[in-house]
């Protein structure tokens, strides 16, 4: 029989770059992770900025936060706006998740698409839109007072959790309903025939089954309601209502002379919390997929009759979408086209295309824009093309750190936007070159990648563990390397999911605000960063305007990028 | 082409302090069929690995010709890539994205053949394992055993100097199975590839091999012919694992040229033994091997024993039946029915098994 051989003489150089690409990989995970977490650190036991130098170890930072009675309030009101903004978000995300999933509410579906849409939303944005419409002189509130009603105040700890909540709820949405719709009809049919009724099944069968989801989403509102930042910054700014997140902005950037141990302090503390609570949610993830492969195919599930409450129900869900999303969006759209916006005067008579005409000539507006675009669309290419080889150095190699990499890529979830913002901030003090990187959109890309690296791995990984490792083994005794095996065996058969990060890292990086907020500089400023600046000047037509752009950019992008995915479903 | 046997030699692997493979040892011959069974976890499958390079074992050493692919007292250990051995796996592991010609050039194109002659050596293969009109399609369009044939083929196209093969026909339906053996077995042959084959299914190893290993808890136990291991197995294991067999204890008696059993009927062995005589031995009897309702001038230079049918079942080509001699139950076969009651056994002395343990 005819035998080829394998070119042997290439073969060693290979495997010394295989392993050498390898090894850099890993390195940008552990750098990309490690980078903006360390000077923090240090920064929190020292007594003066760390670019100073000779800076001495210190508790001084941590002795004021403790003892400060400005850190006292903030973290009372965080603790309140935590209880209330978590609660909230999880009756409405829960109930909605049932509701869609397990009943016979009319047009479950439409209310279901509708209930997602704060995903695509700016946190900014929503508060925006929150201002316009319910703020002290709102549109609606305006309106009401002229009826004589009068609404409650926006600017308060009630109203930055209302707001929160709405802005939080499509996540909780989501994993529950992926709970509520794997259960099993029969355990309530059994309940059913022993004699009891829907609410007693409900109460005592349908929500007890869906505990893990239930108390996995619980600490997911907990540290998101810990990171917010931008509608806090928005609603409670013209009050000086401080949570945590906000105060470490105002006070680390803000201020004319930031106290920065006091900042890195308060950041490190915050970091310490969230990693507890993020180790405990990460294993409750494990125990619930477990759940879900047990379970299995999808089931037959019986509907809950809601009976006479199925259009009463059907309506109050309808008005909170309709009050607390859609009202608030047309009020962005809205103002975006108006000189005012008051119920005073009819809007046809206030139309203008005025606030994108300032846009469009507002250098800093424009670059917003296109910085964004080039983050977003060029960032994102590159973030998804080192989180792939990320996930297949972590899964599908045989490089000794490599359980060490699938825990690390997790860690950047405990760290909040803003402190990745700061953290670089503090790095690029440091290392040499620092300084350059700061003034270009390679700072934004490498924060942006960071922060997003969970989210994207989660995508990548699992696409990649459920392609058969045999698959992998076959090509390797036929004399494919681990760069070939990946590229033209794996890679082809997982595209969809790489499409779909990036997807969602386009997505997260045109919103994205947190991480930029410490980083952008005259020329490197991004969409999202803008719109703070500019809302916190106080001309909101053009803010909104330029809202109402990055809402496109989003809308625009998931139409092109549905039909893409239409396109090549074969793969 | 040259000569290349294949020797293993020592080979150990050992994962904290648990032993996986213990000292194996074999030689196998160019363009031998030579197949590993045993158990699940007796290390068949990790020696196949360990040859295929996809594991690394911690002690021993395996040469190919006179290439080590590993030696593990010198620190020498060829990655899989480079071995230039064929692998094919139970699931197929057929490339779901490409045709079957893709998945076939694949290799191809890895040892930089040219494109017209690639395709001619796709076509010879294909054509070789009777999926040449299949070649455009993608496996997903392909029944299980012509995926099985593709992925045969594709083991085959860049011409290994080893084909190893796990459990290849396990996903297969019974029928399909048998067919599939025959048709394997004549490949091989006519290719000439020295081939290792792993299974569990003891059918398959006696009808395709040149020769078999068994192993068992990571060790090896025997290696013979397919014969070999059947009228001679190595112990009771082997015994037990190949085939079905009576296992019957007793006492040497007349200089150790014969065996009392519990019952006090006396078996005449082929050979001597070196026991004294009193000492209590096992011994082993195929069910095939026994003569069943046998009148003495039938039976003669055979043991006679007498003993109770209690139980038969009728198994289509056959009927077996639980005999009971003496404290001991005897399986023995027929082509007709026997009513339950007092039989006579005859068992030829070159039938019985000597077990030394």
């Amino acid at each position: 029989m005819q035998m080829y051989q394998t070119a042997q003489s290439s073969k060693d150089w290979s495997l010394f770059l295989e392993r050498s690409l390898q090894s850099l990989v890993a390195f940008i995970c552990v750098a990309l992770v490690l980078v903006p977490l360390a000077p923090l650190f240090i920064q929190a036991f020292i007594d003066r900025p760390l670019y100073d130098s000779g800076w001495q170890l210190s508790l001084q930072g941590f002795h004021e936060l403790f003892t400060s009675p400005q850190v006292a309030q903030v973290t009372w009101n965080t603790l309140y706006f935590m209880v209330m903004t978590s609660t909230l978000s999880m009756v409405l995300g829960i109930g909605a998740a049932v509701l869609i999933g397990r009943t016979n509410l009319p047009l479950a579906e439409a209310l279901h698409s509708f209930s997602r849409w704060p995903i695509y939303i700016s946190a900014i944005v929503l508060a925006i839109g929150w201002t316009i419409v319910y703020g002290p002189s709102g549109y609606i509130t305006i309106l009401l007072r002229q009826i004589g009603i009068s609404t409650g105040n926006l600017y308060s700890l009630e109203g930055i959790a209302l707001v929160s909540a709405v802005s939080h709820a499509p996540v909780t949405l989501i994993y529950a309903i992926g709970s509520v719709r794997q259960q099993d009809s029969s355990l309530e049919n059994a309940a059913l025939v022993s004699g009891a009724g829907p609410f007693t099944i409900l109460r005592k069968i349908t929500l007890p089954l869906m505990r893990p989801a239930i108390i996995f989403c619980v600490i997911m509102n907990v540290v998101t309601s810990l990171e917010s930042f931008a509608i806090p910054l928005v609603l409670g700014g013209p009050h000086g209502i401080d949570l945590i997140a906000s105060y470490i902005y105002r006070a680390g950037f803000s201020a004319i002379t930031p106290n920065y141990p006091l900042v890195a302090a308060a950041a490190v503390t915050l970091v310490m919390i969230i990693s507890a609570l993020t180790v405990m949610q990460l294993f409750l993830l494990r125990k619930m997929s477990r759940f879900t492969t047990v379970v299995g195919k999808a089931v037959r599930q019986n509907k809950f009759d809601l009976g006479v409450l199925r259009w009463p129900v059907f309506a109050i869900f309808s008005l909170y979408i309709i009050v607390c999303i859609l009202i608030p969006m047309a009020g962005v759209f809205a103002r975006a086209f108006t000189h005012f916006l008051t119920p005073l005067i009819p809007i046809s008579s206030t139309f203008t295309w005025d606030n994108f005409s300032v846009i469009f000539s507002d250098s800093g507006y424009v670059r917003a824009i296109k910085n964004t675009l080039i983050i977003s669309f060029f960032g994102g290419m590159l973030s998804t093309a080192i989180i792939t080889l990320i996930v297949f150095v972590a899964q599908r190699s045989n490089f000794p750190g490599r359980v060490v990499l699938d825990f690390l890529v997790q860690f950047p979830r405990a760290i909040p936007g803003i402190l990745i913002g700061l953290g670089l901030f503090y790095a690029a003090a440091l290392l040499p070159g620092g300084g350059w990187l700061m003034g270009t959109l390679w700072i934004l890309v490498i924060a942006y990648t960071m922060r997003f690296l969970p989210n994207g791995y989660s995508i990548i990984a699992p696409a990649v563990m459920a392609v058969s490792q045999d698959l992998d083994k076959a090509a390797n005794t036929m004399g494919a390397s681990w760069l070939r095996v990946a590229l033209q065996i794996v890679v082809p058969l997982i595209k969809i999911s790489i499409f779909n990060c990036y997807s969602i890292l386009f997505i997260f990086s045109v919103k994205e605000y947190a991480s930029a907020i410490f980083l952008y500089r005259q020329g490197t400023e991004v969409m999202g960063s803008v719109l703070l600046s500019f809302w916190a000047q106080g001309d909101s037509g053009p803010v909104a305007a330029l809202a109402v752009l990055q809402i496109l950019i989003v809308i625009t992008y998931a139409f092109i990028a549905g039909r893409f995915i239409k396109g090549h479903d074969r793969g | 082409m040259t000569v290349a046997n294949l020797v293993v030699d020592r080979l150990e692997h050992t994962i904290g302090a648990i032993q996986i493979l213990k000292d194996i040892c074999f030689e196998i011959k160019d363009g031998e069929f030579f197949t590993m069974i045993g158990p699940s976890g007796c290390g068949k499958s990790t020696t196949l690995m360990s040859l295929a390079g996809l594991l690394r074992p911690t002690g021993g050493s395996i040469k190919l010709g006179e290439t080590f692919f590993l030696d593990a007292s010198a620190k020498r250990f060829v990655q899989p890539q480079r071995r230039n051995v064929g692998l094919m796996f139970q699931s197929y592991a057929l490339w779901p994205h490409m045709t079957v010609r893709q998945n076939l050039m694949f290799p191809l194109k890895l040892r930089k053949i040219g494109k017209s002659e690639a395709n001619k050596r796709i076509d010879e293969v294909l054509e070789l394992v009777e999926m040449l009109p299949y070649s455009e399609r993608y496996p997903s369009e392909l029944s299980g055993g012509q995926q099985q044939r593709v992925a045969l083929g594709r083991t085959l196209v860049y011409g290994p100097s080893l084909l190893l093969l796990d459990e290849p026909l396990s996903n297969l339906d019974a029928q399909l199975r048998e067919r599939a053996r025959l048709w394997l077995r004549n490949l091989q042959r006519r290719t000439g590839v020295t081939t290792v084959y792993v299974t569990h299914d003891q059918s398959e190893a006696l009808s395709l091999s040149d020769r078999i290993a068994i192993l068992k808890k990571g060790e090896l136990v025997q290696v013979g012919s397919p014969i070999e291991v059947y009228t001679r197995p190595a112990d009771r294991f082997v015994a037990d694992f190949i085939g079905k067999i009576n296992v019957l204890t007793g006492t040497v008696v007349d200089n150790g040229s014969a065996v009392r059993l519990t019952s006090g009927d006396v078996l005449t062995l082929s050979e001597r033994q070196t026991h004294a005589d009193g000492q209590t031995i096992s011994v082993g009897i195929r069910p095939e091997r026994i003569v069943v309702g046998a009148t003495p001038d039938v039976a003669a230079g055979k043991a006679l024993i007498h003993g109770q049918i209690v139980e038969s079942t009728f198994e289509g080509s056959k009927f077996v039946h639980s005999v009971q001699v003496g404290q001991d139950t005897v399986r023995a076969e027929t082509t007709d029915a026997m009513a339950p009651g007092p039989v006579t056994l005859s068992i030829a002395p070159q039938s019985i098994i000597v077990f030394n343990a």
